[in-house]
């Protein structure tokens, strides 16, 4: 094969390059396996991890307890989520918070004395939290993201940046053995022999127009589990952020902050200047939980009545002094990007400004058991790209619980799986055959469509009609239209240079194929959900129904068509 | 607005050089949106690297007209002469190679210690100290990792074997400062400090926050026995011109 490669054996490989990757990664390393860390960014640790916040919710105050937390979680997640799952979380959070402090750097604290609450510089009570939970952090996730690159490097992790994979490989007994990457940086291929895989490629925000999350987050890894032949879940679950940044171009989606950071008198007010919450939440108002708080902007935008860029308004101009010296205080990054964006007077409060909802967290994913693994032996998932935690809706400040605290516990899964196998079958002619299909596209130069262009004319489908606010017809067209995409135009797809180095349409042109799969998974879950729960909204279905107290799955039937069931819902053994 | 970019293209001498682009863009839009017109319009060969948009991941570092910035941060202007940043290995276009840097540093790094050891450690230190630590902790782990200081070092070479530059001497005072670690080791801090020509360069263009750098410098200043004489925001033009010249 004259088609430039790689090939590598180890142990395992993780791919994804956030939080949930890197604990995985140091956990599988310390117990003696041998590791690859995989990740999309040149960045050792970023993805996700490094656009977030911040916030980790932990049951360190003296009244909580793993019960409640438990209860919460499952109460905003609309009694969806897969209970084992969540236990793990609830139980092991505040523990798996402390222990990042062996990875080269320090939590926000007062004092260093003691554990709790009180030693913490600020904790936060949240949206949808019966106790104050969050641990915040001046540095937002810059601190976690670089102690954790630290230790990757520290324990000689060997580091594969910028690399994508691009096709699972099993064995004839079904068994994961291996899996194909691309390296953006020269162009080649890296074939991966090893004996489990580790999926913690997280989210998809690169479906949407409008996202919290970098552009890295393509959404593959829900494609590249979905062709191996393992089942998803809840795939219409996707989570808006309801404050994000509507201007300039580059910082559109991103976000601004929850309510409950902003103090107790923020305002939200439609274009004619009145409040609404109270209409979409009667109990919370602006305080409502992301799902429905992030509807209620969509909405109000939709209806015509936003502000002339589309926008909402957050009018926070009656606010106690210490409620800006706690925001200023806590979200360092948030401030300064407010006030670089309206200017210092509306970034202090003193001026309303405008803010649109966007795509922030995706609540589905591939479908694991207790040991994180998925229904292929020895493919593991952990982190955003798995699903069933957070069921229909998450809570603020829970993500970051649930890498943290599942990250470690998936690398020692990975492991004692590893341990126990002898040695993979290995087919190297299937894995060369691989790579001949999946170059094969990127070696038409001629007239055609750019794959930037197939990707956007995908987010606008996704955007326009996957949204916080969904009906029937829409979902019809969306398959119909993302079918057209896949069927029509992909074929066209062309990549104008041939150069390998650090070519960016060949990376979008392997991409898009698994893209365009993830997004048909959404459209086709949310078709088959006719009720209305957490951040699934459907017009035409606007209530909840208790019949669906149940998981959509998808899987890939014998046919190699796209079959979607219904499945109870997980509970505690 | 009518603006001209002059971009680098290719990797050396032989197979690069730079090549203009003139486009109407809005005045408000920063140098990325630029690149990414370019890509979109009129050459989809550009290489250019981001992730983030926002100032946060430190990647798409690049000079406009011979001064590094994070395009994400920088606004277009009129004309721009776009270069990847020096010193480090160079990919295509305005991408350097980043994984160098981080295999130079990986050998800095001190051994893990368990979580028991830590703990201990961190009740024999008393309130004054804790309170400075943590803080000094908190504004040096502030940073991008955008390599602009490793660029800008004239003492850094691509190699980094005897000097692992600026990045390097920042992960060493955040190991200093962080009580949870086991200390460096004094060699290093001495070679590292000796290595340094405190001209206050890598401070000078660091686009985080809180300027970890700066006080990374100031610690390292005060610390007993070494060689570094950068006295606090006292590097002057002269100084980094002396510094040119030694280079």
């Amino acid at each position: 094969m004259n088609i430039p490669h790689t090939q590598h054996a180890f142990d395992i490989v993780i791919l994804g390059g956030g939080a949930a990757g890197a604990l995985a990664a140091i956990q599988a390393k310390q117990l003696g396996a041998s590791a690859a860390f995989v990740t999309k960014e040149s960045a050792l640790v970023g993805g996700a991890t490094i656009m977030a916040g911040g916030g980790t919710c932990t049951t360190m105050s003296s009244e909580d307890s793993g019960e409640t937390y438990y209860n919460d979680i499952l109460k905003s997640g609309q009694w969806i989520n897969d209970r084992r799952l969540v236990r793990l979380v609830a139980d092991n959070a505040t523990q798996a918070l402390y222990n990042l402090e062996n990875c080269n750097f320090l939590l926000d604290r007062n004092d260093l004395k003691f554990n709790g609450p009180s030693s913490m510089r600020t904790f936060h009570q949240g949206e949808g939290h019966s106790y104050p939970r969050a641990y915040l952090d001046r540095r937002e996730a810059l601190g976690f993201c670089h102690g954790l690159s630290k230790m990757i490097m520290r324990h000689e992790i060997p580091r594969f940046t910028e690399t994508i994979a691009v096709k699972l490989l099993k064995d004839d007994a079904g068994k994961i053995c291996g899996v194909v990457c691309y390296s953006l940086i020269d162009g080649t291929y890296l074939i991966f022999k090893c004996k489990a895989v580790i999926l913690a490629t997280g989210g998809l925000g690169a479906l949407y127009e409008e996202t919290t999350n970098s552009n890295v987050l393509s959404g593959t890894g829900y494609a590249l589990a979905y062709e191996a032949g393992t089942e998803l879940q809840d795939m219409e679950m996707v989570q808006f952020m309801p404050l994000t940044l509507p201007y300039p171009r580059l910082r559109r989606g991103k976000i601004i902050g929850m309510c409950s950071l902003m103090g107790p008198d923020v305002k939200l007010l439609n274009g004619k200047g009145e409040r609404y919450m109270r209409k979409y939440d009667p109990e919370h108002g602006e305080f409502a939980t992301r799902d429905i708080a992030a509807r209620a902007n969509y909405m109000e935008i939709k209806a015509g009545r936003g502000t002339k860029n589309n926008a909402i308004i957050v009018d926070n101009r009656d606010f106690a002094p210490a409620s800006l010296k706690r925001w200023q205080d806590a979200n360092l990054f948030r401030w300064r990007q407010c006030c670089q964006t309206y200017g210092m007077k509306a970034g202090n409060w003193e001026e309303p400004f405008e803010a649109i909802p966007s795509q922030h967290f995706f609540m589905g994913g591939v479908r694991i058991d207790g040991d994180l693994q998925t229904r292929v032996p020895g493919l593991f998932a952990v982190g955003e790209v798995s699903g069933g935690i957070h069921g229909a809706n998450r809570l603020s400040g829970v993500a970051f619980a649930e890498v943290f605290t599942l990250g470690p516990i998936c690398g020692r899964f990975a492991y004692e799986y590893a341990e126990k196998m002898q040695d993979v079958s290995w087919n190297e002619e299937a894995a060369l055959q691989a790579v001949e299909e999946l170059e094969r596209p990127l070696s038409f130069h001629g007239e055609g469509v750019r794959p930037y262009q197939i990707k956007q004319k995908l987010q606008k489908i996704v955007s326009g009609k996957l949204g916080p606010v969904r009906n029937g017809a829409e979902l019809d067209e969306a398959i119909a239209a993302l079918e057209s995409l896949r069927r029509d135009t992909l074929p066209q797809m062309t990549v104008f240079d041939g150069d390998r180095r650090y070519n960016r349409e060949r990376l979008d042109a392997l991409e898009i194929p698994l893209m365009i799969e993830t997004a048909m998974m959404i459209a086709r879950s949310a078709a088959c959900r006719t009720e209305s729960r957490g951040s699934h909204y459907r017009e035409d279905y606007p209530e909840k129904d208790p019949a669906w107290v149940k998981n959509v799955v998808i899987r890939k039937d014998g046919n190699g068509a796209m079959a979607v069931d219904i499945a109870a819902v997980r509970e505690e053994e | 607005m009518r603006i001209t970019c002059e971009i680098w293209k290719g990797t050396d001498e032989a197979d690069g050089g730079f090549v203009t682009y003139e486009f109407e863009t809005d005045p408000g839009n920063m140098v990325l949106d630029a690149l990414e017109t370019i890509y979109h319009e009129f050459d989809p060969t550009l290489s250019y690297r981001y992730a983030c948009g926002i100032a946060r991941c430190g990647e798409c570092a690049m000079m406009v007209n011979g001064v590094p910035y994070l395009a994400c941060e920088k606004k277009v202007e009129p004309f721009m002469r776009i270069e990847p940043l020096r010193r480090l290995p160079l990919i295509k276009d305005t991408v350097i190679d980043r994984r160098k840097v981080f295999d130079h540093i990986q050998d800095l790094l001190p051994e893990a210690r368990d979580v028991e050891e830590i703990a201990q450690s961190l009740q024999k230190i008393d309130e004054k100290t804790a309170k400075e630590k943590i803080e000094n902790s908190i504004r040096l782990t502030n940073c991008y990792e955008c390599m602009i200081c490793q660029a800008m070092c004239p003492r850094y070479r691509e190699d980094g074997e005897d000097f692992p530059g600026p990045l390097g001497l920042l992960i060493l005072m955040q190991m200093r400062e962080n009580p949870a670690q086991r200390t460096f080791s004094k060699e290093w801090e001495t070679m590292l400090s000796a290595s340094c020509l405190s001209c206050g360069k890598c401070m000078r263009y660091c686009p985080a926050e809180k300027k970890p750098l700066r006080l990374a410098l100031d610690l390292l200043e005060r610390a007993p026995g070494t060689a570094v004489r950068y006295t606090c925001g006292g590097y002057g033009d002269a100084r980094i011109q002396e510094v040119a010249d030694y280079v």
